[in-house]
């Protein structure tokens, strides 16, 4: 849903902390960072959720993934995790045509891979429950 | 052949307050006193029919702000008003039922990790109407 993506989008963007450990760039993307984009950054993308069928009023149960990505450690994608965490746990989303009335952290994960150019990459983020009913 | 339906379609109205946007479930029963008339030798327990008397049970999800503010005051306990019921909802030939009702209870549990809910019990008080639109 892109009003959920711009919410989240905005709500990270606004983050001061957030854009420090970036070192000061937006380096925040929709699915996948584009080609050659300098370290660290923030992906964020759906990974699962829907809806839940329960009024007539439509109401949402989302799951999005959100991590920070760095080549330089585990520890600094951490960073950026936690200042993730600390905008979106318990967030008040602003979700155009949608009242947002949950939106807290439920998983953690953090996995690493090494590039075909030698160069290890760290992931470390959350998956983020949104819960919604259309206004 | 006839289908089944679910409650997707249903209209609940209490009063001048519409409560099927964000309702759940709502129960229903509807019975009669029997008195026993058995007497003497009779085999059987033999009845006949007395009082009439039904009630439902209401469970909606809490709307918030003022919406939710609306839908608590229109239930508040002791209100008396009409109760109409329409499961497969008001298009042409569709069930009816009223009936004046009021407010036995009503309750708003909380949970942390949960959406807020209503329930309301209704006592009907006079006779329930059956018709369609």
């Amino acid at each position: 849903m892109n009003v959920v993506k711009t919410a989240i989008y905005d709500k990270l963007i606004a983050g001061t902390a957030l854009m420090a450990t970036l070192g000061g760039t937006v380096s925040i993307y929709d699915g996948v960072a584009p080609r050659g984009a300098a370290f660290g950054y923030v992906v964020f993308a759906p990974t699962g959720g829907g809806d839940e069928n329960i009024t007539k009023t439509r109401f949402k149960s989302l799951v999005w993934s959100i991590k920070g990505v760095s080549d330089d450690s585990a520890k600094k994608a951490g960073e950026i995790d936690a200042e993730i965490d600390a905008l979106m746990h318990g967030a008040s989303l602003s979700v155009t045509g949608w009242g947002v009335f949950w939106c807290m952290r439920e998983g953690d994960f953090e996995y690493s891979e090494t590039t075909l150019e030698g160069r290890n990459v760290w992931h470390v983020g959350g998956t983020y429950r949104i819960r919604m009913y259309q206004t | 052949m006839s289908t089944g339906f679910t409650g997707s379609a249903a209209y609940i109205k209490f009063g001048t307050t519409e409560l099927d946007a964000y309702y759940r479930t709502l129960g229903h029963t509807e019975e009669i006193d029997l008195v026993d008339e058995s007497a003497g030798s009779d085999p059987n327990k033999l009845y006949i029919t007395a009082l009439k008397d039904g009630n439902r049970d209401l469970e909606i999800i809490m709307p918030a702000g003022t919406a939710g503010t609306a839908v608590y005051a229109a239930v508040a306990p002791g209100t008396e008003g009409t109760l109409e019921i329409a499961p497969e909802g008001t298009a042409t030939g569709k069930a009816k039922h009223f009936v004046n009702a009021i407010v036995k209870s009503r309750g708003e549990p909380l949970t942390y990790n949960d959406i807020a809910t209503l329930s309301v019990a209704f006592q009907f008080s006079g006779a329930v109407t059956d018709g369609t639109y």
